[in-house]
């Protein structure tokens, strides 16, 4: 499992464009669901948050695993959508960037990744973190 | 999606064992299976290759997800699979990293063998087939949105894009017995489950209830074939192979009985395929197809059941419930959880999650296992689309189920 952080909110606010971003947030709603930074209540508190500021945010999505394409493919965008701000991994936001590539893709989250146990006898650990 | 790749060779997974041990091959379903390298089909194959080569396999264990410790306990407590457990030496792990880890937690007193190396994290695709896009900070590898193929990866770091199978070209068949089917001669390994031997031959048999990775119950009696010197119609789904066995999958009996069983199921409930999120992905809505099912001949009731949202990622829906039971059994074998069941009896028999209560209260951990395994619409992911100032969701419909 992915696990996830959320990304600060004053930096997500700071990539987008209160005048020109026509927005729709996605969210994944496995890893980041458990890691308790994605799903439903996430992205409506999100989206809201967003909205209380001004911002365009036109719709969301609820994706089981966006980082799957039979998943994403599903998501079907307002023509007048331009920003994607994304509640997901990196590897949800590529695969975000691959299918809608005239869209600006805002991360919302940061990979924590996953731990491992680097020396069994001490149980020490470490995070292995997806590059980006 | 966790990207990761087969790090040992099946000699030197052969080298970390010896002929005396006791071996039990586990697999993730979910992360590893989705990149066509692990889940039961493998396990099967690797099965069949340590048995070939000489070594005792006592159990395949699929879980639904091995990175959730909670899973793995079931294993540790359930007597039915502690048993096997407590008997073996050797524990072949197919799963991501962190997966053999909980496993290796688990069971201190055990050889747990790696087999997978975690590289990091990136996309499954149909078309594009499996790519790395971020790969983790101790791997050389560079971050790429469009994604690196496994092939390359494999390539770069030296690991293996492919199954155990690959290495030794063709899967050995062992204890192969002759049978007849439909009136032709083939060779099947003796004890196998009869459905699937068929299948293997090339003679499709319907069925709903029967999934291979969990226990036979032969409950949607689709699967009835005539077995010579057997009493009446067979289920094949708990059936084995025997020497000499001579059977027939198919003619006009059988495809009445299994006509009119579609029909009663049809009318059980209102199935309406148009609402459905699993409309094109839906094995019921295969057979009405294969059968040209148009009307029904029994009254249909129409009676709701109301729908289970409770839960943060998938949708009950008893109306389109067979009561074939896959969900609970794999709530069961493979999750390990034992959360769902059947309540109440006769013609009001539904599927139920904890004491009869609502998702969101019962111990489920949102695996997605049972929702994998419904045949139907019954269960379903939790996929929205939320519009307007109230932000109302509304379903997404779409060929996403797995």
């Amino acid at each position: 499992m992915n696990k996830t952080r959320p990304a600060k909110y004053d930096e997500i606010k700071g990539k987008l464009d209160l005048k020109k971003d026509v927005i729709s947030v996605i969210s994944c709603n496995t890893c980041t669901r458990l890691s308790n930074t994605g799903g439903e209540k996430k992205l409506r508190m999100l989206a809201n948050r967003l909205r209380k500021d001004s911002f365009n945010v036109v719709d969301g999505f609820l994706i089981t695993m966006p980082c799957v394409d039979s998943y994403i493919e599903n998501v079907e965008l307002h023509p007048s959508v331009n920003t994607l701000v994304m509640l997901a991994c990196s590897c949800g936001c590529a695969n975000a960037t691959t299918h809608f590539p005239d869209k600006k893709i805002v991360p919302a989250l940061q990979d924590r990744g996953t731990e491992i146990i680097v020396d069994s006898k001490t149980n020490t650990k470490r995070w292995r973190v997806p590059k980006t | 999606m966790i990207i990761s790749l087969r790090s040992l060779s099946y000699d030197d997974l052969k080298k970390q064992l010896s002929k005396d041990d006791k071996i039990v091959i586990w697999s993730c379903d979910t992360c590893i299976r989705f990149m066509g390298l692990g889940g039961f089909k493998n396990m099967k194959i690797l099965e069949k290759m340590l048995t070939h080569d000489g070594y005792n396999v006592l159990k395949k264990e699929l879980i639904s997800v091995s990175c959730v410790p909670e899973l793995i306990d079931d294993r540790l407590v359930n007597q039915e699979k502690k048993k096997i457990f407590d008997q073996a030496t050797v524990i072949i792990v197919i799963a991501c990293e962190e997966g053999w880890e909980c496993v290796e937690e688990k069971f201190k007193d055990k050889k747990i063998i790696k087999t997978f190396k975690t590289v990091g994290v990136g996309n499954i695709s149909e078309k594009r087939g499996t790519l790395l896009t971020n790969p983790y900070d101790d791997i050389p590898l560079e971050p790429k949105a469009e994604g690196i193929s496994l092939k390359d990866v494999a390539q770069q770091l030296g690991l293996y894009d492919t199954f155990f199978d690959a290495d030794i070209g063709k899967v050995p068949q062992d204890n192969l017995v002759e049978i007849t089917i439909n009136g032709k001669k083939y060779q099947s390994k003796q004890g196998e489950n009869l459905l699937v031997a068929c299948e293997e031959h090339g003679f499709k048999i319907p069925h709903l209830c029967f999934k291979e990775c969990l226990k036979s119950v032969g409950a949607c009696r689709l699967c009835l074939v005539k077995v010579e010197g057997m009493r009446g119609l067979v289920p094949s789904c708990t059936t084995t192979v025997s020497e000499g066995m001579k059977i027939i999958t198919d003619d006009n009996e059988l495809y009445k009985y299994r006509r009119m069983i579609l029909e009663l199921i049809l009318a059980a409930h209102e199935h309406n395929c148009l609402f459905c999120p699993s409309n094109n992905k839906c094995e019921l809505q295969d057979l009405i197809h294969q059968f040209g099912i148009d009307t029904i001949r029994y009254k249909l009731n129409k009676q709701l059941l109301p729908l289970d949202i409770s839960s943060d990622a998938f949708i009950l829906d008893s109306n389109r419930c067979l009561l074939c039971g896959r969900c609970i059994r794999t709530c069961e074998e493979v999750a390990g959880i034992h959360n769902l069941g059947f309540a109440n009896r006769g013609a009001r028999t539904i599927v139920s999650a904890g004491l009869n209560q609502k998702l969101s209260d019962t111990d489920c951990v949102t695996c997605l296992a049972c929702v994998y395994a419904c045949p139907t619409g019954a269960l379903y992911e939790k996929m929205y689309h939320y519009v307007g100032e109230d932000w109302i969701p509304t379903k997404i419909y779409g060929n996403y189920k797995q």
